[in-house]
């Protein structure tokens, strides 16, 4: 381990507020990776309104290329800003850094190599800390290293907290009910949340779409003192004999399923002593014969109690998961008033498009939620489950399953086309189960939202003041099909056709450049010329009146990537409110609602990502301002206030473009 | 095509694809897994879906394609050596055999080995 002080700081400490975790970030400061405990994204700062935001300039840049033995371009990260410092995670290393909220001039960073449990991290991504004081003059930040250890820093000095851990270091691969952890199985990439002075850490395993086996480490929730850095309780997202849930693995399918950990970031109620743990899926995202069930808590929202781990209630919002719509963003904390009741509830949006809301403190629906018959899959040894929770309100943000009259008919000859191509493929309803490949002649089944979403990680934000939700996502359908697993290469039985899903031809990408400059990896359209598939809005931003349930409106991400603007066929076509297939990462303040063209660095369409960076009316939906940033947005923006001057800090980056925070007021 | 040579005929050694194995699983498993049968969408680099895509193509062009795209979201920054030792474990793991001397990473030496299924 090295460790590198670049400077100290005299800090006033500040008071530790009784802070209201749906109230938003308070104080001008932004204290949680969503702002506040429940994950509102929201600040009541209004210094930067609509009469002003137009001379938004940028105020400093930090540069992260040098953090990490190679550039990080995909900086997922959302600063905490304490005091004002802001608090971050950087590089390819997940480096922590201490930075001038004022100037961006860096004050500590802390870095530890972790060899080869580090290189061969689970997950790269890095999206933040999490901060706790004790109200007078301890105040730590917790990171979670890509190698997963839990580290406890001096929030002033950088320094390991001595008598946390072992020398302010945490092993997190213990007590996961495996004799041996491998490096690159288990790791993390959201932070962890501090409640009731317990840190509560997830956990993200490789992706499921060909694993290896069935075989794999349990996501296990964990709670850690703050102080000494002892872990207090394990919940056991796959239960043991004798424990509830257990029955739902059948054929001692618990003893070796892993994954159904919680990798999008946690929220939590003070108030209350409550964690809410969306759980992502088990091993298997698309076959799930090795593990028959409901498998409990896979895709669950759980509700802990923070000082002992035990389950206060759980709603599973995917029975035995064949989508890999696992839950992929923070529930958020709202309390909203329905038919002149007040119901201090949590809201969670998912991959597939719903928003599922409970009374935060029973788990009792907001609006009832209906069991509903689902389309019943053809694959040896799978058993789909007969039914699928529903939502009755609020409305699906996005589009759900996909018949031919979603299809593109910018012109006759494109519908035409595009009529062929859905031929190749099985259409149906949401819950269509993938298929293995040459099934009844089609490559695979056509899945809408696809495994990505819908929403993702970036999820929502919410207005506490207005109760309205605002929540981003992407109409993208992509193809799942199967086929027989080498068994050389994986017990697993049947893996996906990952990589080119449904055998998608390997010229999918038609005449799209499958890189351009400004994207990543992305996934290739499947429509007619290389276009998109279905009709626009190819991505879309929502807003919805948690109080009603109703939505409010809904605007396009932007008009249509540049690829498809320029594409011959499109010619006189009217594309400004086409979107770009990319989610909009959300920031709400007491003027103004912030989003951005997104990153389109992972698993986007072509043309994803954008350079814009957007304020828009709360009311309406209406662009008020517009400004291009040096690259994409990649991070979810936080704004804060120093010295009477609001700030608004967001991660950028590109493909080619090493990551950087631009820092955002008027001059 | 004269003097070339094929992925059968033992064109790198183990310790090269072990330098490659090393470097495979820093920079590229966490998208292609740990044991290349692809990822969310990235594709597998083993079996038929690695020779569909190679088959009668070189190695050249493998280690050029891989140096100029890869990793997805940085590519370029793979040494000429780095990328060959990484595609020398892509040829171990779809049982082509080594043999007594490294692969040099020179392009037109690489550029006259062709991958193809076992004839």
């Amino acid at each position: 381990m090295t460790f590198h002080q670049l400077g100290l700081l005299a800090l006033s400490i500040p008071l530790l507020t009784n802070v209201h975790a749906q109230k938003g970030a308070t104080n001008g400061e932004w204290r949680y990776y969503g702002g506040d405990a429940g994950s509102t994204k929201y600040s009541p700062l209004s210094q930067i309104n609509a009469s002003n935001v137009k001379q938004l300039e940028i105020a400093w840049r930090w540069k992260a290329e040098n953090f990490g033995p190679r550039p990080d371009y995909n900086w997922e990260v959302t600063p905490l800003m304490v005091g004002g410092i802001l608090y971050f995670t950087a590089g390819s290393r997940r480096d922590a850094v201490a930075v001038d909220a004022a100037t961006g001039e860096t004050l500590w960073m802390y870095r530890l190599d972790e060899g080869e449990r580090g290189d061969r991290a689970v997950r790269t991504q890095n999206r933040g800390l999490a901060y706790w004081t004790n109200g007078k003059n301890d105040q730590r930040i917790l990171l979670i290293s890509p190698g997963f250890q839990l580290i406890a820093l001096n929030a002033k000095t950088g320094i390991p907290i001595a008598n946390f851990g072992k020398s302010g270091i945490v092993e997190l691969t213990e007590g996961l009910d495996r004799d041996l952890v491998k490096p690159g199985q288990i790791g993390s990439s959201s932070p962890a949340i501090v409640i009731r002075d317990v840190v509560v850490v997830g956990a993200a395993l490789q992706a499921g779409s060909a694993p290896v086996s069935k075989v794999n480490v349990p996501g296990y929730i964990r709670g850690y003192d703050v102080r000494s850095g002892k872990r207090v309780w394990t919940f056991r997202t796959i239960p043991r004999p004798g424990e509830l849930g257990n029955e739902t693995w059948e054929k001692e399918s618990w003893k070796y399923t892993g994954n159904t950990g919680a990798w999008a970031p946690l929220s939590g109620d003070e108030e209350l002593g409550y964690v809410y743990i969306p759980v992502e899926m088990p091993t298997g995202d698309f076959y799930g014969g090795t593990r028959l069930g409901d498998n409990l808590f896979a895709d669950s929202l759980v509700f802990l109690d923070t000082r002992t781990g035990k389950r206060i209630w759980h709603f599973q919002t995917i029975h035995h998961d064949l989508w890999d719509w696992d839950i992929s963003s923070p529930p958020i904390l709202a309390d909203i008033t329905v038919d002149g009741k007040k119901i201090k509830a949590v809201a969670q949006v998912t991959k597939q498009a719903f928003t599922f809301v409970f009374d935060r403190a029973t788990g009792r629906p907001v609006w009832p939620i209906e069991e509903r018959a689902v389309p019943q899959s053809s694959v040896p040894g799978e058993r789909t489950s007969a039914t699928q929770p529903f939502p009755t309100k609020p409305a699906p943000f996005d589009r759900q399953g996909i018949t031919t009259d979603d299809l593109i008919d910018f012109t006759p000859q494109l519908k035409a086309e595009a009529m062929i191509i859905a031929e190749k493929y099985q259409l149906g309803p949401l819950f269509l189960p993938p298929l293995v490949r040459d099934t009844n002649g089609k490559l695979g089944a056509l899945i809408l939202p696809h495994h990505t979403g819908g929403a993702n990680w970036p999820g929502g934000a919410f207005d506490p003041e207005t109760g309205i939700l605002y929540v981003s996502s992407v109409t993208n359908p992509d193809s799942l099909s199967l086929i027989l697993a080498d068994p050389k290469r994986s017990d697993m039985g049947y893996v996906a056709m990952s990589g080119r899903p449904g055998g998608r031809p390997p010229d999918a990408a038609g005449g799209m450049p499958r890189f351009s400059s400004g994207e990543g990896a992305v996934r290739p359209n499947i429509g007619p010329q290389g276009l998109p598939l279905v009709k626009p809005p190819w991505g879309r931003i929502t807003a919805i009146d948690l109080n009603s349930g109703n939505h409010v409106w809904m605007i396009a991400n932007g008009d249509a990537p540049e690829a498809v603007k320029i594409h011959p066929a499109m010619k006189g076509i009217d594309l400004k409110n086409a979107g770009k297939p990319e989610r909009s990462p959300l920031l709400v303040t007491k003027a103004l609602l912030f989003g951005a063209d997104g990153s389109g660095l992972y698993n986007a369409g072509p043309g994803a990502g954008g350079k814009i960076f957007r304020a828009i009316d709360k009311k309406t939906g209406a662009i008020i301002h517009e400004l291009t940033l040096p690259a994409s947005t990649t991070g979810v923006p936080i704004t804060y206030m120093i010295d009477d001057k609001q700030y608004i800090v967001v991660a950028t980056g590109a493909r080619g473009t090493p990551a950087e925070l631009i820092a955002l007021a008027i001059p | 095509m004269a003097g070339s040579r094929s992925v059968w005929n033992g064109v790198y050694s183990k310790d090269q694809a072990s330098r490659g194995e090393k470097a495979y699983n820093s920079q590229c498993a966490r998208c292609h897994g740990d044991a290349l049968l692809g990822g969310e969408n990235s594709p597998p680099l083993v079996d038929r879906d690695f020779l569909d895509k190679w088959n009668g193509k070189s190695v050249g062009e493998l280690v050029d394609l891989t140096r100029k795209t890869m990793p997805s979201d940085g590519p370029g920054k793979l040494s000429r050596r780095q990328g060959t030792d990484i595609i020398t474990y892509l040829l171990k793991s779809n049982g082509f055999p080594a043999g007594d001397v490294e692969l040099d990473s020179d392009a037109a030496v690489m550029s006259q080995i062709i991958i193809q299924p076992k004839q």
